[in-house]
């Protein structure tokens, strides 16, 4: 009682932030709606799939222009919606009140940096310090994320997860036993699923040679493909210059829908139309104007503020 | 980039952000440009895989380059492709990582018992001692740079930030490689910093300063390597902020904390003619 989600989005669509108390409220609510969902969430098309955000709210607001608003566009996230951009608070209240506004037409799956580890180092534990004085909502949000799902499946053919595959499943009943109410733990198909890549040299499974993760190659995607009769494997994770990338013969997609990752990449990115024939259309977009008004034009952000005493340097 | 007109000075601006942006200053002589680009398409990736032979940072600025010309035929150069290089490739590679940190990556190396196919060994941490692509000769020298001049405030006439690389080694730390260069009415300076930091494990810190008084016939450069682990930079974090641990991506106060005992360093020169 008491909470107006709809003045909610329309203040974040306005990129004024919620109160303490109501992001508290939001993420509780939140978390009673996510808990009732399955690791494996099966939904139907249209839908209209985003990949990695990092807190670039103003890209955000873009996607929402180019893709339809919520609830006329179905939308299904796959996860990083914090760190590295300088909005992670306002992208994910924004997607948080929008899950619980239309928890039917708005999927968030779980990413590897919705995570405590992670955010403390990049970002998003930083940030909700400096909006809000204290960690609490930092702490709302991340308890929060333990409760997102992990996976996806459109129309029963698309399978949809933030990384990828794992050696330890092969069958969709495995990922629906998983405990994943929880932190993200180093190793175990939960990492897994939220860390792994594809290597289109490889056919099957590898380790990477920094020791941490897997890849996985051709054998594995027709393999899973053929064991769960689904189709294609649609996934984000990976920074494309061109905002996604198509790989073994149209069996894998990545969609990459942060522009201009980190202010400095100059990168396009992609929203990914899936259609009710199972159809697949990458809208493909530049980073969102308002993004010049709070920076100087360059390519590049510099690493620090721009001011005369970090010129000093030596 | 701060542009006071001062006479005698041009600054270049060229380009634009899809095709490349080309910034920089011609000054006494010198010609020094930074060209900055998007991160390399998939068919730059591909050439640069094959010519580099390992798996490349995430974030690869394979066009962009830093370039000090004098009119005297002297260039140096700075690119991400030359810096990768010299990575080692070899399956000596993670011994030394292994090695000096093995308790500490012992504990974060998964097991991997069921899964044969490792991808061939590099040295992931994209560690290089990169110090500049030139084709003059640098020889030792006793010669040292003017901090003292470095730290007078006097007019920047040029200044340009650029990143060659970097990669999140998986979410388990950052590798980046950067310039940062100004241009000043007497002299002009150019640090180079490969930073890394791998996640409870180590920091590391490669600099190459490049150095050029005007008038003197010769450039100074200075190559420093150093490092520490994790945890003995994590304590020094400030103890109010010690959950914060933010200022362990900032490569600046990495640096003021890194010993500097067990650095390595190398200074030389080369002439301008």
């Amino acid at each position: 009682m008491g909470l107006d989600l709809d003045r909610c989005i329309e203040q974040l669509y306005n990129k004024q932030l919620l109160s303490e108390a109501e992001i508290k409220e939001i993420c509780e609510k939140t978390k009673e709606l996510l808990m009732q969902e399955s690791n494996v969430l099966h939904i139907k098309a249209p839908v209209t799939v985003v990949g990695d955000i990092h807190g670039q709210f103003y890209d955000l607001l873009e996607i929402f222009r180019i893709g339809g608003f919520c609830p006329d566009t179905n939308y299904l996230f796959l996860g990083d919606y914090v760190d590295r951009g300088l909005y992670s608070v306002e992208t994910i209240s924004l997607l948080t009140c929008l899950k619980l506004r239309y928890p039917g037409r708005v999927q968030l799956v779980r990413g590897n940096h919705e995570s405590r580890a992670v955010t403390q180092t990049y970002g998003f534990y930083t940030e909700c310090t400096r909006k809000y004085g204290s960690h609490h909502v930092w702490q709302y949000f991340t308890d929060m994320f333990d409760f997102l799902t992990l996976s996806v499946v459109i129309d029963n053919s698309i399978f949809c997860v933030h990384g990828g595959l794992s050696p330890t499943i092969h069958v969709l009943d495995q990922i629906k036993i998983l405990d994943r109410f929880r932190e993200i733990p180093h190793e175990g198909p939960m990492a897994d699923l939220v860390w792994s890549d594809p290597d289109p040299d490889k056919e099957d499974f590898a380790i990477s040679a920094r020791g941490a993760g897997y890849t996985f190659g051709s054998h594995i995607v027709e393999r899973f493909l053929d064991a769960n009769k689904m189709s294609h494997i649609l996934r984000a994770h990976q920074l494309c210059n061109a905002g996604y990338q198509v790989l073994f013969n149209d069996q894998l997609s990545t969609v990459w829908s942060a522009p201009n990752y980190c202010y400095r990449c100059g990168n396009l990115a992609s929203i990914l139309e899936v259609g009710v024939e199972g159809e697949r259309y990458f809208n493909v977009f530049d980073a969102a104007p308002e993004n010049d008004k709070n920076f100087q034009t360059n390519v590049q952000k510099p690493l620090q503020l721009d001011n005369k005493q970090a010129q000093y340097f030596f | 980039m701060t542009s006071s007109a001062k006479p005698g000075h041009k600054v270049i601006n060229e380009g634009n952000r899809r095709e490349g942006h080309t910034s920089g200053i011609e000054y006494n002589g010198w010609t020094i440009t930074s060209k900055k680009t998007s991160i390399c398409n998939s068919q730059d990736l591909d050439r640069l895989q094959k010519e580099i032979g390992i798996p490349l940072p995430e974030m690869i600025f394979g066009n962009n380059e830093v370039s000090i010309r004098n009119k005297t035929g002297f260039e140096l150069k700075y690119r991400a492709e030359d810096a990768l290089q010299l990575v080692d490739k070899t399956s000596e590679s993670n011994k030394h990582i292994k090695v000096a940190y093995a308790k500490e990556w012992g504990k974060k190396r998964l097991n991997h018992e069921n899964i044969k196919d490792v991808i061939k060994p590099y040295d992931w941490t994209y560690t290089t001692s990169y110090q500049g692509t030139s084709g003059n000769q640098f020889v030792n020298t006793d010669k040292d740079i003017d901090i003292e001049r470095l730290k007078r405030l006097d007019p920047i006439l040029y200044y340009d930030e650029n990143i060659l690389f970097e990669d999140e080694l998986a979410d388990n730390g950052t590798a980046t490689l950067t310039t940062r260069l100004r241009v000043m009415p007497t002299c002009f300076f150019l640090l180079l910093r490969f930073f890394l930091r791998v996640d409870d494990v180590l920091f590391r810190i490669n600099d190459t300063r490049i150095y050029h008084e005007f008038g003197t016939d010769y450039v100074i450069r200075e190559y420093t390597s150093k490092e520490d682990h994790y945890n003995s930079v994590r304590a020094q974090l400030p103890k109010k902020v010690s959950e914060d641990i933010s200022l362990l991506t900032d490569p600046n106060w990495v640096s003021t904390v890194l010993p500097t005992n067990t650095q390595t360093i190398e200074k030389q020169m080369a002439i301008v003619k």
